[in-house]
């Protein structure tokens, strides 16, 4: 038998219930109300918007006074496009403009 | 482990096991110390959170004629009813500090195209965090910042 380090069945459960607890060290994400900031900070929008309704442009600008990465659509098109990421929350108004016209909004914010 | 007459010899294999139980004691009293240390942080943290947006959300939801940083919105009298998100900047000088022990608002400001005011309501220092709220200002579109502290 070559001279080296032998172990045994017990040594290699010891070893392998080592390893399993180093990759299973969960460290907790910081909780937060990073949500229902986002939320809060989308229904003023909405609610500004329904005062005074403004165009795509004036809509893009309020917008991103708040956020950084949004998409923003008006009755189902596109009018500015964010990077998509894993977190997304979304919120949508039936909001009546200047000509008293129904127009659907929404408005969806990204995060980490 | 062998006990001989001459004292006791360790063998490899229990040389591995006690080092393992050293190390794994170790990563347990370290990832213990660190999710202590989180939690303490994260309910500092939440609470923080948690009270300055209710200050906000107050403060652009409400109409309070004692203290505006409890509501300093526009109210139609006609209709009875606030005008929420409809800040009247008036009403932004009558702020006054809500007195609680441990936690205070700093400040409050606001910034539109044309206006930038800022209304300092305590000195003292301490961890803040600053919640930014979308409304309008006798009219005009801006952001409104209400700074707390712990």
């Amino acid at each position: 038998m070559k001279k080296g380090i032998v172990f045994s069945f017990e040594s290699m459960i010891a070893l392998l219930f080592f390893a399993t607890i180093l990759f299973s060290i969960n460290y907790s994400n910081f909780d937060s109300l990073k949500e229902l900031m986002i939320v809060q900070q989308e229904n003023d929008l909405l609610k500004i918007w329904s005062i005074d309704f403004p165009n795509n442009n004036e809509m893009v600008v309020d917008a991103m006074l708040l956020f950084e990465n949004f998409d923003l659509f008006l009755n189902e098109n596109k009018i500015h496009n964010g990077n998509h990421k894993e977190n997304g929350i979304g919120s949508e108004a039936i909001l009546l403009d200047n000509e008293l016209v129904e127009q659907k909004i929404r408005i969806v914010v990204y995060f980490n | 482990m062998t006990i001989t007459s001459k004292g006791i010899i360790f063998s490899m294999d229990a040389l591995v096991a006690f080092i393992i139980v050293l190390f794994m004691l170790f990563i347990f009293v370290l990832t213990l110390n660190n999710q202590t240390d989180n939690l303490t942080q994260n309910v500092g943290h939440f609470f923080l959170e948690e009270k300055v947006m209710l200050v906000a959300d107050s403060l652009i939801k409400n109409y309070n004629e004692e203290n505006s940083l409890l509501g300093a919105c526009f109210f139609d009298f006609d209709k009875k009813r606030v005008l929420t998100n409809e800040i009247n900047s008036n009403a932004l000088t009558n702020l006054k500090s809500l007195g609680l022990k441990d936690f205070f608002i700093k400040s409050v400001s606001y910034e539109t195209k044309t206006r930038r005011k800022k209304y300092d309501l305590e000195n003292k220092i301490g961890d803040c965090l600053t919640v930014q709220r979308f409304v309008l200002i006798d009219g005009e579109k801006g952001l409104l910042f209400v700074e707390g502290c712990i």
